[in-house]
């Protein structure tokens, strides 16, 4: 994952396990200085992992908003990602740009959900369905832009390879994530997502 | 004429006595309520500056439009040492400001870091003194491997259920953009009186704090605590000299701390001004007292007055003394009252108010406006404040005994010593 911000620009190395959509690991593995830092997440809520004093920590509701890892993703994004379909219903339509079609899913928020946003619009390739780009809108206004592209085989299967995350209120700052290897269906131990196997798999490699 | 004049006051003792009275209350009452007021925003003051901001403060001047912990000035732009041998500087501190999560695995916060030298901090505000369990930090970084040493705010330490002793981990966006996590230990928890600061402030040693925050040789702020004899802004003349000679002028900015938080130094004016209104009704009630006493005696004294006149006393003679029995009324009434309210100012200046009395939290402790106040009030007293009420009053009474002292001298001596009006 590469961030650039007008103050810093860096690159980490993760390693990631997910089981269904509650289940959540990330560990990095470089730079040296934050190897063995990891996000946990499961049904309860989000947890960071300190390596250097091998302490867990819950990151409480009220920074959910907050940075990850100093990207432009939050907390949130980490913890609500799964609900696009439970809080949103979506209208599909046909798009055009320039000579290109694609497929455009609208997808508005349920009256009673509590949503930090008033739309999200995903654009897909009409023939893979896999996304282009994602607009997120507060009222009418585009307030981050997500662009999926370098479609690729992973694992077993043909996916973007590289995501980028464009803040609109900062155009030259960019969260730029780049999958290098992914596999599906495989074994992942239950105890992966409790404090013990997060150590383990912390201090791995 | 003044021994005329007293003995017509003992003529009447009850009303000479209770007016007397009157004004001795309400002179006591002036001199303890300014004892009591000039004690309440002198620590409100002392509160903000004694454990935070201290006289004045040193910033990068990005970091004054916004406090980012990107917006810093190197060691160099401020040279501490000729700061220091300053006449006007008392003592200066540098600092490194971070924002953090703090906690364990059940329960965390953020909180507001700041790295400090132990020894300056010590020199220069109260902090390292309003420790209530354990102690301040200690003069070196933390070793290799070894937790960080930190003090707590009161607050917050309860909040994470934290005593002495309680190891805590940190998370921290570094300005390399990084993610910094260390383990700290908990040396000190602190009672600093700002109810902000109790509940975030995490100190630890500076050098501990520009690790963790990527900043090694940068600072995000120097406090100088000033020479108390010269506390205002004009005195910060020299070191902004000072300042402009040094490595970077044009980058940082120094500013006394009413310019940094105008909003309470507008305050504490507003209380200062305010509490006159007070006194005004104070002098108001007082004024009348004398008044209704004065103009009743001369009422029933026509009689005797026209007399007076009659037998050869000029008018002018007859009011002077009307005068000199008001202001000898004033006068005894006024010395009671500075005795009466001196004595129960210093007693409170000595031992202090219990505040117990007024609050609702049962051990006397409040809050106004994020200034924690201790149990205990200790009043102020200056002669300032006990002579002001005494002359004031004192004018008062010669003022209010003119009227009825100008309107007797005016009367008809026939009509009056036959008891017609």
């Amino acid at each position: 994952m590469e961030v650039r911000t007008s103050d810093f620009s860096r690159t980490i190395e993760i390693e990631s396990w997910s089981v269904g959509d509650d289940l959540a690991l990330m560990v990095i593995r470089a730079p040296a200085r934050e190897a063995g830092t990891a996000t946990l997440r499961t049904e309860e809520g989000l947890w960071n992992y300190a390596p250097r004093a091998d302490r867990l920590m819950r990151i409480p509701p009220a920074l959910l908003s907050d940075s990850w890892m100093g990207s432009h993703f939050s907390n949130d994004d980490l913890m609500r990602e799964s609900e696009l379909d439970d809080d949103y219903g979506t209208v599909l339509d046909w798009h055009q740009e320039g000579d290109a079609r694609f497929l455009r899913a609208t997808m508005t928020p349920h009256a009673d959900a509590a949503v930090v946003y008033t739309s999200v619009v995903q654009l897909l390739e009409p023939d893979t369905w896999l996304p282009i780009r994602v607009d997120y809108y507060d009222d009418n206004e585009i307030v981050r832009r997500m662009h999926f592209s370098n479609v690729k085989a992973l694992g077993d299967r043909s996916l973007p390879s590289v995501l980028e995350l464009v803040p609109s209120d900062k155009p030259t700052e960019l969260t730029r994530v780049v999958y290098e290897e992914m596999e599906f269906d495989i074994e992942i131990d239950g105890n992966l997502f409790t404090p013990r196997g997060l150590r383990r798999a912390s201090r791995k490699r | 004429m003044l021994k005329l004049a007293l003995r017509n006051l003992s003529r009447n003792r009850w009303r000479s006595g209770l007016t007397a009275g009157g004004i001795a209350v309400a002179t006591a009452m002036l001199i303890w309520t300014e004892g009591m007021n000039e004690a309440f925003l002198s620590e409100m003051a002392s509160s903000v500056t004694a454990v935070e901001l201290a006289d004045a403060q040193i910033h990068a001047r990005d970091y004054v439009e916004e406090r980012s912990i990107f917006h810093t000035f190197g060691e160099d732009a401020v040279p501490l040492d000729r700061l220091r041998a300053l006449p006007a500087i008392d003592a200066a501190a540098p600092r490194v400001l971070l924002f953090g999560l703090i906690g364990n695995e059940q329960r965390s916060r953020v909180g507001r870091l700041t790295g400090v030298d132990p020894a300056m901090e010590l020199e220069t505000t109260r902090v390292a003194r309003s420790i209530t369990d354990g102690r301040w930090l200690a003069g070196r970084p933390a070793r290799d491997g070894e937790p960080r040493e930190c003090v707590l705010g009161r607050t917050l330490a309860g909040e994470l259920k934290a005593r002495v002793g309680s190891e805590l981990v940190l998370f921290l966006q570094a300005a390399d953009g990084s993610l910094g996590n260390d383990l700290l230990e908990v040396v000190g928890i602190a009672r600093t009186g700002n109810s902000m600061l109790d509940r975030a402030a995490i100190y630890l040693h500076i050098e501990d704090a520009q690790f963790l925050g990527a900043l090694e040789g940068k600072w995000h702020e120097v406090a100088l605590r000033l020479d108390p004899k010269t506390p205002g802004a004009e005195s910060l003349a020299p070191v902004k000299e000072l300042l402009d000679t040094a490595a970077a002028p044009d980058e940082i900015v120094l500013r006394h701390w009413s310019e940094i938080v105008p909003d309470l130094a507008d305050m504490i004016e507003l209380s200062k001004r305010s509490i006159w209104i007070l006194y005004g009704i104070l002098y108001f009630l007082a004024g009348l007292c004398i008044f209704n006493t004065q103009r009743m005696s001369a009422f029933e004294r026509r009689r005797e007055f026209g007399v007076l006149l009659a037998i050869g006393v000029t008018p002018r003679r007859m009011a002077g003394l009307i005068v000199l029995e008001t202001v000898s009324l004033a006068a005894i009434g006024g010395l009671a009252g500075v005795a009466l309210g001196s004595a129960i100012t210093w007693y409170h200046s000595a031992y202090g108010l219990n505040m117990g009395a007024f609050t609702s939290t049962g051990d006397g402790s409040f809050s106004y406006l994020g200034v924690d106040f201790a149990p205990r009030l200790y009043f102020r007293l200056t002669p300032r404040m006990a002579i002001m009420p005494w002359a004031t009053l004192f004018a008062l009474g010669s003022i209010c005994g003119l009227w009825p002292a100008l309107k007797s001298a005016r009367i008809d001596s026939v009509r009056a010593i036959a008891g017609r009006t």
